[in-house]
């Protein structure tokens, strides 16, 4: 079978090169299979596009163009029709057609840094809740969070600071959500089921809260601190030693 | 003033009905009107612990459905004529009822009984949310049992998102002799996860499951636990009740064993 269409192409598109005697309805069947043939090859190429061997008419390329279009997820940026310096053209036109692009996603990303940001440093450094944290309750904040009351089992606060219970904690904590192992949780009844401060996790040894109050019977309750060190989470009593400690971190 | 109470627990078998049928007995016994209303269409039971299961005619739905008038489903209760029975459908379920229906029922009862109490299924579903919908206040009842202790938390949280901040704690079954061994936890263990005002105590009492299965409430005989009941339905109406000293638990424990020994 003789060929009506042949595609050439270069590092930035194609070139359509026609038999000057075939009729347009023929060339527009042959463009058809052969995108259609390579739609695995094109992908979602952005290409420019020239017309070689025979004359068309503008509606005529814009119907090829279409024809492309429907055929494969190829897109057409721009058509050339000089044969001279086509190539420079391409480029031209291509690179352009890039940059205009990663310009536009520069920009998209710059914003979406700022809002990331203005996320991270909101106005207010803290949220506070006053109340029991009851099951099936959840806090959930981008800053450090103060309880002025008790998270009870079956509870969950999640903060990518840190977290203070005035009250007993026997819920589910975590700290530094957003990685940051620096951060850290205190309670004056610390008894988590499960405490995670950045990437580090630790369960409660306790198996259940009934557990905990016969234990609390022998010990008694004082203010605790969790922090992370050394790879792992410690629970300490809060002292002058342990603060001055945390300072290093 | 009439008050509509919801007897609720979030977990089932900790003696909601239990509690229902003998705080609603209790309050007739004291002298009041009251009617009780089984808000647990498809399981129904709170006719059976009353002992009144024979005298049902019309239900719950039979009254949200037009099918016959309040008064026709009230059942007059066999020891006091003050006291009525509003019984659930066995047949139906929880979605016969709407919250907008539940509390039109309340307001039409309010006037003509002192208190309206509500027994309350198990879960938090269209049931709960039916029965919680008229209410002024609520009894959560809870056994020293973590599983039951849990559940009451997410109770009490839910009840306070639904604007009823007014309720109290009733801890049921509890056994002496093992929370004096450290196998159960105390009332003050209790209170102090839940954080709420305690209303009363019941002990476990083999006599519970006596009166349940003849259908005869307990409350104000002289079983450790007839007498818990009747503390509370003093409690509900606004009495001073010598109350057990929760600060050291050995008062009420001390009390209960001096009760133990007279019977």
């Amino acid at each position: 079978m003789k060929k009506n269409v042949v595609l050439k192409s270069n590092r930035f598109g194609i070139i359509l090169v026609m038999d000057k005697d075939a009729s347009y309805e023929e060339i527009e069947k042959e463009v058809k299979e052969k995108f259609q043939d390579s739609v695995k090859f094109f992908k979602d190429s952005k290409i420019a596009i020239s017309f070689e061997g025979r004359d068309l008419s503008e509606e005529e390329q814009f119907r090829l163009i279409e024809t492309i279009e429907a055929n494969s997820e190829v897109k057409v940026i721009c058509i050339i029709d000089e044969d001279s310096e086509r190539e420079k053209k391409f480029q031209e036109k291509i690179e352009e057609a890039l940059t205009k692009q990663e310009k536009i996603k520069e920009e998209q990303k710059e914003h979406q840094e700022e809002e990331e940001k203005k996320e991270e440093e909101p106005k207010i450094p803290g949220q506070y809740y006053r109340g029991t944290l009851r099951s099936g309750q959840t806090i959930e904040s981008t800053t450090s969070v103060i309880i002025l009351g008790d998270v009870n089992p079956g509870a969950e606060v999640i903060s990518n600071g840190s977290i203070i219970v005035l009250g007993s904690l026997f819920g589910k904590v975590y700290a530094g959500a957003g990685g940051d192992d620096t951060c850290f949780v205190v309670a004056l009844e610390m008894n988590p089921v499960q405490i995670r401060i950045g990437d580090y996790l630790a369960k409660n040894a306790e198996k259940s809260v009934f557990n905990i109050k016969m234990q609390k019977k022998k010990t008694p309750m004082e203010p605790q601190i969790a922090y992370v060190e050394e790879e792992s989470i410690y629970v300490e009593s809060i002292t002058k030693e342990v603060l001055n400690d945390m300072k290093k971190i | 003033m009439s008050e509509v109470i919801v007897i609720t627990s979030g977990k089932g078998g900790v003696g909601k009905t239990t509690s229902t049928a003998n705080i609603g007995t209790g309050l007739a016994k004291l002298g009041k009107k009251v009617a009780l209303i089984d808000t647990d269409i498809g399981l129904r039971n709170l006719d059976v612990v009353m002992g009144l299961e024979n005298r049902i005619v019309y239900n719950l739905v039979d009254v949200v459905e037009g099918n016959c008038r309040l008064n026709q489903a009230l059942i007059k209760d066999k020891r006091y004529p003050e006291l009525c029975l509003l019984p659930s459908a066995q047949t139906r379920d929880k979605t016969s009822v709407t919250p907008e229906q539940m509390k039109k029922l309340t307001t039409e009862l309010r006037e003509s009984f002192d208190y309206i109490l509500l027994d309350c299924p198990a879960g938090i579903e269209q049931g709960f949310k039916n029965a919680i919908a008229g209410a002024d206040r609520a009894l959560i009842v809870t056994t020293p049992e973590v599983s039951a202790i849990r559940d009451a938390d997410r109770i009490i949280g839910l009840l306070e998102a639904n604007e009823l901040k007014r309720h109290d704690l009733i801890v049921n079954r509890l056994r002496m002799d093992m929370v004096k061994r450290g196998d159960m936890m105390s009332i003050d263990n209790v209170v102090d996860i839940l954080a709420i005002n305690l209303i009363g105590a019941v002990p476990d009492d083999e006599g519970i499951v006596v009166s349940t299965n003849q259908g005869e409430p307990l409350v104000g005989n002289n079983t450790l636990a007839g007498q818990a009941y009747l503390n509370i339905c003093k409690r509900i109406k606004g009495e001073e009740v010598p109350f057990l000293d929760l600060e050291s638990g050995t008062g009420f424990m001390n009390k209960l064993k001096n009760l133990f020994r007279r019977g």
